[in-house]
């Protein structure tokens, strides 16, 4: 989700949306399709794992569904559903950590994030084979840092650094004040670092 | 800001988002301070790789999901308000099956509680007959009544299936009474209590001049029976009934000793009413009849006695009364229990009339026992 979203986008969703409120079921599969990508990721950056994100996702658009009642548009439409990912995954997240044990990130082996996903590549000028695969596994050594993250810091980091959020939204999102966010982002970066100086060569 | 400040600030600063006078502060300690510029750059690298994580490829199956799962439920939300504000097609025949059922049931209880106002009625029919008895001797029948009626009232209980209101129902007319409270629940608690106002009559009447009232026992196989005929007896003619009782009874329970007055007007009530109400008392077809007479010394003693005997024996008082100087008393019961009841009726007096029974057939006999004191 980028920053400074052109006024074209939020009209866009500004019809759909009103739409939807009139039950209007097709306008909400649009909204879907749009923003699918995006709250798949975020779910995915945040909980790590892929069938946890397939169905926060899922859950995440349907309490948008059951809310657009009470969405009066005050905020931008993508705003108010990342919100409504980020308190999904959160909710799940204390779910399975009562159930498993939260595993550190491994210093030897990275953690295997799925099978057969696929991340796609920000642009560049068209890097060989071996080159997809390193990118691919250092991706997933990251990921693993983020994973060993609490889940304060994990949501700070990831919708600013990963979703690139500002400040200000973030602040809106996760309820906090603009000092927190400012603390806990420093302190969730300075842990990945650490991190990433272990499990990934050549930092 | 010191060194460690400054390592603080280098996540802010590196969004833009500290003071122009802390990013002076800041950039003038970085050029001298190693250790914060090669803090500096790690933390530049790792914010890279973060945004380098990139979006990530969701399942092509999971839009398919959400909506089918959101237009189940836009689904439901309308059957459910359908179901709500257009339920005609479910509801009225449910309603309808609901009120069928409940006037069935309502005149199904009605049904099964109107006879027992006619033995209300019967009993009342009696008590302005009798003359109004004075205080003393009232309490003095009302011994005898505690005593008969004690039996009656153990066996009550299993006798009558339409008794409904029994104990504090009926206890409570009698503490409205007063003073005879005691006795007045010995005898009204067993009896069947049609519906309260009725009861309160019915046990008011017995306090006034029914000096023994009629065990259950006595009332419930009749009501028995006469369930069992088709029956004379409407609703309207029910109500009528009790509309009759509820006029003249209240009186009578102030002709009670001791308490206001009848008003003369009250024994005409209920006898206006009688003769009404008489014709609804009438024998079930096939039923025996025997005509006996007892010589007795004190007629009425006797007819008391009479009737404590017929509730010893599983009779049913049918009436009472008096004609001619003689006292009358009519009792039902079924012909197995007649012989004994006839050997009772001898501690009596002389008993005339029993020839008769040989001709009486298994069932139900209506016994019309006349008192007298003639010689």
């Amino acid at each position: 989700m980028i920053e400074g979203k052109p006024d074209t986008v939020i009209n866009e969703d500004s019809v759909l949306v009103s739409d939807c409120r009139k039950g209007n079921v097709d306008a909400f599969e649009a909204l879907v399709r749009k923003y699918q990508g995006k709250v798949f990721s975020l779910a995915f950056r945040v909980l790590g794992d892929y069938e946890d994100a397939s169905e926060v996702a899922q859950d995440a658009f349907v309490a948008a569904w059951r809310g657009l009642g009470g969405f009066r548009g005050n905020a931008a439409f993508s705003t108010w559903l990342t919100t409504i990912t980020v308190n999904q995954a959160r909710n799940r997240l204390q779910q399975t950590r009562t159930r498993r044990h939260r595993e550190p990130y491994s210093l030897d082996e990275p953690v295997k994030l799925c099978d057969g996903c696929v991340e796609s590549d920000p642009p560049s000028d068209g890097p060989s084979a071996h080159e997809q695969l390193e990118r691919e596994e250092v991706r997933e050594r990251v990921q693993s840092c983020i994973n060993g993250l609490e889940t304060g810091f994990r949501e700070v980091l990831v919708l600013r650094d990963v979703e690139g959020f500002s400040y200000g939204e973030i602040g809106t999102m996760l309820r906090m004040n603009d000092g927190t966010v400012k603390s806990r982002l420093s302190r969730a970066r300075e842990a990945i670092r650490d991190c990433l100086k272990k499990i990934v060569g050549d930092f | 800001m010191d060194h460690a400040g400054i390592l603080q600030k280098l996540s802010a600063y590196l969004d833009g988002v500290v003071t122009p006078r802390e990013k002076a502060l800041i950039e003038e300690h970085l050029q001298t301070c190693e250790e914060c510029r090669t803090a500096l750059s790690e933390l530049e690298r790792t914010v890279s790789r973060l945004r380098d994580l990139g979006d990530v490829e969701p399942p092509p199956w999971l839009t398919q999901r959400v909506m089918a799962r959101v237009r189940e439920e836009a689904a439901q939300e309308k059957g459910w308000l359908r179901r709500l504000f257009v339920p005609l097609r479910w509801k009225l025949p449910m309603e309808v099956a609901a009120l069928v059922f409940l006037t069935v049931t309502s005149y199904l209880v009605y049904k099964e509680v109107s006879p027992e106002l006619d033995l209300e009625v019967a009993r009342t029919r009696v008590a302005p007959v009798s003359p109004a008895p004075p205080p003393a001797s009232v309490r003095k029948q009302e011994k005898p009544m505690g005593e008969v009626s004690r039996p009656a009232k153990k066996e009550a209980p299993a006798g009558v299936p339409g008794e409904r209101f029994h104990g504090p129902g009926k206890e409570e007319p009698a503490a409205t009474i007063g003073g005879k409270a005691g006795q007045k629940r010995e005898t009204g608690a067993p009896e069947p209590m049609p519906s309260a106002p009725v009861a309160r009559s019915a046990t008011g009447s017995l306090q006034k001049g029914a000096p023994v009232p009629s065990p259950m026992e006595d009332r419930a196989p009749v009501f028995k029976e006469e369930q069992a005929q088709p029956q004379g007896f409407t609703a309207d003619q029910d109500y009528r009934v009790e509309k009759k009782m509820k006029r003249a009874i209240p009186k009578r329970m102030q002709e009670g000793a001791g308490y206001a007055p009848p008003p003369p007007s009250a024994a005409k009530d209920s006898e206006s009413a009688a003769p009404a109400l008489r014709s609804k008392s009438i024998a079930p077809a096939g039923t025996g009849q025997l005509r006996l007479v007892i010589k007795v010394a004190d007629r009425a003693s006797a007819v008391r006695e009479v009737e404590r005997l017929a509730e010893l024996s599983s009779a049913k008082l049918v009436r009472k009364g008096s004609r001619g100087g003689k006292g009358s008393v009519v009792v039902r019961l079924d012909r197995k229990d007649l012989q004994e009841f006839l050997d009772r009726l001898d501690w009596i007096g002389e008993v005339h009339g029993k020839s008769a029974v040989s001709s009486l057939e298994l069932g139900v006999v209506e016994v019309a026992i006349d008192v007298t004191a003639e010689p």
